[in-house]
């Protein structure tokens, strides 16, 4: 079986500025694994880049998800294949509500893999059960995308989002970020509650806290725009506690 | 007697023998109307581009044609939503549903009858706000309409169904073929009722010329629906007058979803203290039309709130105009006037004109203008399509959620739904409205 993901030797321009530079990484079918790094180490790029951006250049390299070469598809082709992105910026969408949204993407999802449509009662009977599972308001579904929601409500809705569409890679970026720790708490239990044999699982984030709720199997580091160290989640630890300039000077030293 | 000339075309004198024809017994001032109002056509012409009204709206090709009246036409399909209905068929009345249960409370008569059994009410209050011997457009109806729809909510008595005024114009003739639409709504003191009224039909060779007047006495309130989807080629050019008194409140809605050249003006005049006027517009053009909202708004008695918010949704090569004129008397202290209008623009040959107008002669007021004009958003359709929505889809869903703003202020719910299904269906999105009713009332 091939992994979920592979990124070999990934190159990724923005404005003309090279953010990503040689970025390998393979994520194995059922694992979750997480890629911390510094503001500014290309963390979002990436995860933007997986999504499908478009304002993005590929300058080299190739990214296979389940073996098959993925940066020809459109973002929607990819999402309805099995990617889901939960934004760091849940983008506010005025005027259409979340349920009109939710339903929208569901069926362009179950439509693509034969599925037929939902209804509105048995989307409302899914939406509802995933909607005990992450604590959140009914009430909720019938505002507009994000619109005036806090940032806890925002992360949840994305974790909402990736409940019902069950993606097969899940790309969370900085899902904890601006979080309290209860909310934190509740976003982690909706992300375990999807971990799953036939699932991975693409946590990117900055600090070492999230993972404590969401045991990673493996931990990969980000520097200026390359992978430069991989480990298990006690990798996190160690940088919490020594932070990142421990390894932006040990790469200088090794660079030397 | 009448000249006609380059600038006002054939029209008056193909309309002069059409008229004579007709028996109706008017009352006398009201016949000496007509005739005022066919000399002041003859006198302003239609309005050429050097008219600051008009200047980003071009009517030239109207003295080009030949107008004639619009032939009776045999069969109307009648709207299945619950109303007190009243069909309007090339410019004539052509049903009128009872009022049943409402009938102490509220009378709908056309011309004919309101002639015969209200000359009094008519003397009194027909023409009253309509500025027909300055506007050409409406001196032209007032000189040549065919019959009238009259409503009148009597004192104190809220009407809780919707009264519905539907305008079809069947091309039925070559050449140019002409309707003159007349409304008038009369609320008495303390009234509320709900009006809807929809213009449908036509084509390239046809002109739907209307007014409404709308008087709202003291404390009455009046929630007014004007829904244009007419052929993407006629020419609608239709003034609202509307007058309030104290303590009255107007809530219009005007959608515009067809019609080559269209034109709605809305002239409200603000009379009593504490008046509240929100004027809501919608419109979306494709192809090559052109809408105009020209909204004047005058505020003469203190105290009063007018708020204006307009949406505009174009494409293709079509033309968007925004006038918003608010003209502050002096002596109308703690006047709160808001006056918005937005254009989306989805192609680069889509165009909108936005003239705001404010003229304040009282120092104790509050008037805001805000115009913008944008695109679709990047990041937005981005995020959209991460959820498995097509690129197409994804537009539409923006387009609606732009629009949305102004259908949720709809209340009348078939007319409600009826845009959500032209709107979303027009746009190529499926018909996910369906949702929403069943789970947002």
């Amino acid at each position: 079986m091939p992994p979920m993901l592979e990124i070999r030797d990934l190159y990724v321009q923005v404005e003309g500025k090279e953010i990503l530079k040689g970025v390998n990484l393979t994520l194995p079918v059922g694992q979750v694994h997480a890629i911390m790094g510094p503001n500014g180490s290309g963390k979002s790029t990436l995860a933007a880049v997986l999504a499908g951006r478009e304002d993005y250049e590929i300058t080299k390299g190739e990214v296979l998800y389940m073996g098959r070469s993925l940066l020809d598809l459109d973002p929607e082709e990819r999402a309805r294949e099995g990617i889901f992105l939960a934004f760091q910026y849940p983008v506010e969408i005025p005027g259409v509500t979340n349920m009109y949204f939710l339903r929208a993407a569901v069926n362009a999802i179950r439509k693509h893999r034969g599925l037929p449509e939902l209804d509105a009662m048995d989307f409302l009977a899914l939406v509802r059960e995933k909607l005990r599972l992450l604590h959140m308001d009914e009430a909720l579904l019938k505002r507009s995308v994000n619109e005036g929601f806090s940032g806890g409500e925002k992360k949840r809705n994305e974790i909402l989002q990736m409940a019902v569409l069950e993606p097969r890679l899940c790309i969370m970026d900085e899902t904890d970020s601006g979080l309290d720790i209860d909310a934190l708490r509740v976003v982690a239990d909706g992300v375990n509650s999807l971990r799953s044999p036939d699932r991975s699982i693409l946590v990117i984030t900055h600090y070492q806290r999230l993972l404590n709720y969401i045991i990673p199997d493996q931990v990969h580091v980000l520097l200026d725009g390359r992978i430069v160290r991989s480990g298990t989640k006690e990798l996190a630890l160690e940088l919490e506690a020594k932070g990142y300039g421990w390894l932006e000077r040990e790469l200088t030293v090794s660079k030397l | 007697m009448l000249k006609t000339s380059e600038r006002t075309g054939d029209l008056l004198d193909n309309w002069a023998a059409f008229l004579r024809s007709r028996s109706v017994d008017e009352p006398p001032s009201l016949r000496r109307c007509r005739q005022a109002a066919a000399e002041a056509f003859a006198r302003l012409g239609y309005p050429l581009k050097k008219n600051e009204d008009w200047k980003y709206t071009n009517v030239s090709r109207l003295a080009q044609i030949v107008w004639n009246p619009a032939p009776p036409i045999e069969r109307i399909s009648i709207p299945d939503w619950e109303a007190i209905r009243t069909i309007i068929a090339n410019g004539r009345v052509v049903y009128r549903g009872g009022v049943g249960e409402w009938g102490d409370k509220v009378s709908i008569d056309d011309w004919d009858r309101a002639c015969k059994m209200h000359a009094n009410f008519l003397e009194e209050h027909w023409n009253q706000v309509a500025r027909w011997s300055q506007h050409p457009f409406a001196a032209l109806n007032t000189a040549c309409f065919q019959d009238a729809v009259i409503i009148r909510v009597k004192a104190g008595h809220e009407i809780n169904l919707p009264i519905h005024i539907l305008m079809h114009h069947q091309p039925s003739i070559n050449t140019g073929q002409a309707c003159f639409p007349r409304i008038l709504i009369y609320l008495e003191t303390g009234s509320r009722a709900t009006v809807v009224e929809s213009y449908q039909g036509g084509d390239e060779a046809s002109f739907t010329c209307g007014i409404v007047e709308i008087i709202l006495e003291r404390f009455a309130h009046l929630d007014y629906y004007k829904v244009q989807q007419e052929d993407e080629h006629n020419i609608h050019i239709v003034q609202t007058y509307i007058r309030l008194a104290q303590g009255s409140e107007l809530r219009a809605h005007i959608v515009s979803l067809g019609g080559g050249l269209v034109r709605n003006e809305c002239d409200v005049q603000l009379t009593g203290e504490q008046g509240v006027c929100t004027l809501n517009g919608l419109y979306l053009a494709h192809g090559r039309q052109h809408v105009d909202n020209h909204t004047e708004i005058e505020h003469v008695a203190p105290g009063c709130v007018s708020f204006e918010l307009y949406k505009g949704i174009l494409s293709d090569r079509a033309h968007g105009v925004f006038h918003g004129k608010i003209y502050v008397h002096p002596g109308a202290q703690k006047t709160d006037a808001k006056q918005t209008n937005q254009a989306l623009l989805l192609s680069d040959d889509a165009e909108v004109d936005s003239k705001p107008q404010l003229e304040i002669y009282a120092d104790d007021v509050r008037c805001t203008h805000g115009a913008t004009v944008g695109q679709l958003d990047d990041r937005q359709l981005f995020y959209l399509r991460t959820r498995g929505i097509s690129a197409e889809q994804a537009r539409n869903l923006l387009i609606y959620g732009f629009a949305e703003e102004i259908i949720s202020r709809i209340h009348v719910a078939p007319v409600r739904y009826q845009l959500e299904d032209l709107l979303l269906a027009q746009e190529g999105l499926p018909l996910e409205s369906e949702l929403r009713r069943v789970i947002l009332p």
